[in-house]
């Protein structure tokens, strides 16, 4: 007959409650993207004297600046907005809608974008050079997809942040609309903070790994490296099931 | 083999987090993972929510650094892991109930497959005590049992006096002890 302590040894013995191995990657990946986003914000919010104190500042810099080549921008919120076709590219956009910083995700996109000016442009203007850029390094011959997407669920339940869906459709319709010859489909991807969670872990940009998500979940006949190597048209084909 | 949690280190790593020193996570994570864990998977009953619960714990004491005293560092851990855990249950209970029966529905939600077990073991301790005990049992076993928590301990995370816990521990245990031999006479 077994004894109290026998019985205690037993539960002591069992790794049922173990968290699996994998989940320490996972969960301090996500910590650190909260930690990022957390300073994000709080570089973003100011004390109100300091704000003040900037914002005259940056007014008598205006003012006093020659061939009005100096501005300041101080952004209030910013949002990440990710294109991708094969290069692959981050751009933050600011309050005023003005890019603040360009992230290349893959060397592709350093090779094609390093030479071009970014910075200081509209979003809407900042998309069309990015596509005219890429049209010029033939990434948009023969009905290439490009896929727009940025962070619209936040928060727990995931609430819709609607000038985040603005400032996509607004890029989007800068896609379409740019001057190029290439023919080329945009595809808008809404994100939520499970989606940027997972390309931090696999160091992919988001709208990628969503697909690649969607595609592993019908088909297990590739693998996550396979899928990460190709094209968006070509995830997209494998999605569609042609 | 229970973890039994380094007091002195858990402390000490959050004093260093909150310093700015991120490397300590990952030895705070290997210090109380196991046991905030099983204290999740208490309150959830599945491997899934348990996972999610225990993410949530580590980014709210990390987005809450400021708030810790330099002091009782593992009691202020399991604190965020109930209060996680009890609002993803009163969460849970305001959705709308779906037929977990029906084989389509689920495989439309593409749920996570809870099944047997996932890890060892081999004794089945763990899902035999889940059947038979209450809930607040169950939890108090675990605390003491797999955690290593003393009864004053369990007493403060699930309410209660200290006598209480451990007369309700020992009668656990009589019940697990019990419905263990009874299976091994039928399986033998």
């Amino acid at each position: 007959m077994k004894g109290d302590r026998d019985i205690e040894k037993l539960f002591r013995q069992s790794e049922e409650l173990t968290p699996r191995a994998e989940l320490k990657q996972e969960i301090l990946a996500r910590v650190a993207l909260e930690v990022q986003k957390k300073e994000g914000s709080a570089r973003a919010v100011r004390p109100r004297r300091f704000r003040t104190v900037t914002a005259l500042l940056a007014a008598l810099l205006i003012v006093f600046s020659f061939a009005g080549t100096i501005t300041v921008v101080q952004g209030a919120s910013e949002q990440t907005v990710y294109i991708d076709v094969n290069p692959s590219l981050a751009l933050n956009v600011n309050g005023f809608g003005k890019i603040t910083d360009v992230q290349y995700l893959n060397e592709d996109a350093r090779s094609v974008l390093s030479g071009t000016a970014l910075i200081g442009l509209s979003a809407k203007e900042a998309t069309e050079h990015v596509i005219v850029a890429l049209d010029s390094a033939g990434y948009l011959d023969g009905e290439a997809e490009i896929y727009i997407s940025t962070l619209t669920q936040k928060g727990k339940k995931e609430k819709k942040d609607k000038k985040a869906e603005r400032l996509l459709k607004k890029m989007c319709k800068a896609a379409e609309q740019a001057k190029s010859k290439g023919r080329y489909t945009v595809n808008a991807a809404e994100l939520s903070e499970r989606d940027l969670q997972a390309a931090a872990e696999n160091k992919l940009s988001p709208a990628k790994c969503q697909i690649i998500a969607e595609i592993l979940e019908k088909d297990d006949q590739y693998t996550f490296a396979e899928l990460a190597a190709l094209s968006m048209k070509e995830l997209k084909r494998i999605a569609k099931g042609k | 083999m229970a973890q039994f949690i380094e007091r002195t280190k858990v402390d000490e790593y959050l004093t260093r987090i909150r310093q700015g020193d991120r490397s300590a996570l990952s030895p705070l994570y290997e210090a109380t993972a196991k046991p905030l864990y099983a204290l999740c998977y208490t309150y959830t009953s599945n491997h899934h929510d348990s996972e999610d619960a225990l993410s949530e714990t580590y980014i709210t004491v990390v987005k809450n650094i400021g708030k810790y005293r330099g002091e009782s560092g593992f009691n202020w851990l399991y604190t965020i892991a109930k209060n996680i855990c009890l609002n993803m249950l009163r969460s849970k209970q305001k959705r709308v109930l779906v037929d977990f029966q029906d084989e389509e529905t689920v495989n439309t939600m593409h749920l996570p497959a809870e099944g047997p077990p996932r890890l060892e073991d081999e004794s089945g301790i763990i899902a035999l005590s889940k059947q038979i005990l209450g809930q607040r049992e169950f939890r108090i076993v675990i605390l003491h049992a797999v955690n290593g928590l003393k009864f004053g301990q369990i007493a403060k995370i699930v309410g209660g006096l200290e006598s209480t816990v451990r007369w309700q521990y020992n009668n656990a245990i009589k019940k697990i002890k019990k419905a263990y031999e009874r299976r091994e006479r039928d399986e033998g």
